[in-house]
């Protein structure tokens, strides 16, 4: 029995420790190019998560979404979700059934996210085939 | 982004089109006077200039890191122009977005801040066999390798038409690098007849004969 509760609570504490681990600021990495572009900072809102553009690194600030569509076009990049709507699946400790929104190309994906090694993995499924970002740990600049 | 490769004491140093010299042996990147501020610089005293003009140079400084996956690179000297600006501040940015990088200026007579980030390393004079890095020329035992002058050469075109563009000088004892930032203007320079020069136009490098 002890056993059992104890494997629950390892369960329980890992998955718990993969939620948060997502959270916070993340440098977006191109997977093409490898350059990278700006900071996302993953946050939680009532039950969900959603990825916000908070700054573009040696890019221009004021760079707007030229092919977004409705809304979101030609706003600023800037203060943009780019995840949104994901939710956090215990059993495969990663986040799901959100949508991925390339500011580039105006496009959204749907996608899921995960923590891996380290770095945030963002997958955006294009019909039968996927892209997979890796991004990195983003920490302040002191 | 188009390259040279040239032996200079044995040691192979690539040239790149976008104004800045790889040596594969130490994977360090070779770029000088970026002037980062001048821009803003000009600004505040009334002449227009793009606010962007420094991001293109921060992109170009990331496409040459990825291009040679450098382990280093070495400013020759005035990376930035006399004082703090939010074009500083984009560097600052950058360095620290690559931090997997190492940074070290070799300082010239423009950099002049009391304070200097930590991943910055400021040094006078870099000597790594067989080269010796200096902002300006200087005269020692290794082959010396500087910047600041912007050298740059005209080549007249049909008409009688000239252009100046910037380039790389090859000495026997020294080489000059042209200024990497894309707003810091070109002097002319008469190149001794055993020089080597390297124009760059147009993404290109051309040897002059």
């Amino acid at each position: 029995m002890k056993s059992i509760i104890l494997i629950l609570f390892l369960f329980f504490s890992y998955s718990v420790l993969g939620q948060s681990e997502a959270l916070g600021k993340w440098i977006t990495v191109d997977d093409k190019t490898g350059v990278r572009k700006s900071v996302v900072e993953i946050y939680e809102k009532d039950g969900k998560y959603y990825g916000e553009v908070v700054k573009m690194i040696y890019r221009d600030p004021g760079t707007r979404c030229t092919r977004c569509q409705g809304d979101l076009k030609n706003q600023l990049v800037v203060g943009m979700n780019i995840i949104s709507g994901m939710k956090y699946d215990k059993r495969n400790d990663e986040f799901n059934e959100g949508t991925i929104l390339n500011p580039e190309s105006g496009k959204i994906y749907e996608g899921k996210m995960w923590v891996e090694n380290g770095k945030l993995m963002v997958r955006g499924y294009i019909m039968f085939f996927y892209r997979t970002q890796a991004w990195i740990p983003y920490t302040e600049v002191e | 982004m188009n390259k040279f490769s040239l032996s200079i004491k044995g040691e192979e140093l690539i040239l790149l089109s976008l104004r800045a010299v790889f040596w594969p042996t130490n994977k360090i990147l070779i770029v000088s006077d970026l002037h980062l501020g001048k821009a803003g610089h000009f600004r505040k005293h009334g002449i227009a200039v793009s606010k962007k003009v420094h991001l293109h140079d921060l992109q170009n400084l990331e496409l040459l890191i990825k291009e040679t996956d450098a382990e280093s690179v070495f400013f020759l000297g005035d990376l930035f122009h006399s004082y703090q600006n939010t074009e500083w501040e984009d560097f600052l940015d950058f360095i620290h977005t690559y931090d997997e990088v190492e940074y070290i200026l070799i300082a010239g007579n423009h950099d002049i801040l009391t304070e200097y980030p930590r991943a910055l390393n400021v040094t006078k004079k870099m000597v790594l066999y067989p080269f010796s890095f200096t902002h300006v020329q200087e005269e020692d035992l290794h082959y010396n390798i500087s910047g600041h002058v912007h050298p740059g050469v005209t080549v007249r075109g049909r008409m009688r038409m000239g252009m100046t563009f910037p380039c790389f000088v090859f000495s026997e004892h020294y080489a000059l690098l042209p200024a990497f930032g894309q707003f810091t203007g070109i002097k002319k320079i008469k190149p001794n007849k055993d020089d080597r020069v390297f124009v760059i136009g147009d993404n290109q490098i051309f040897n002059l004969p």
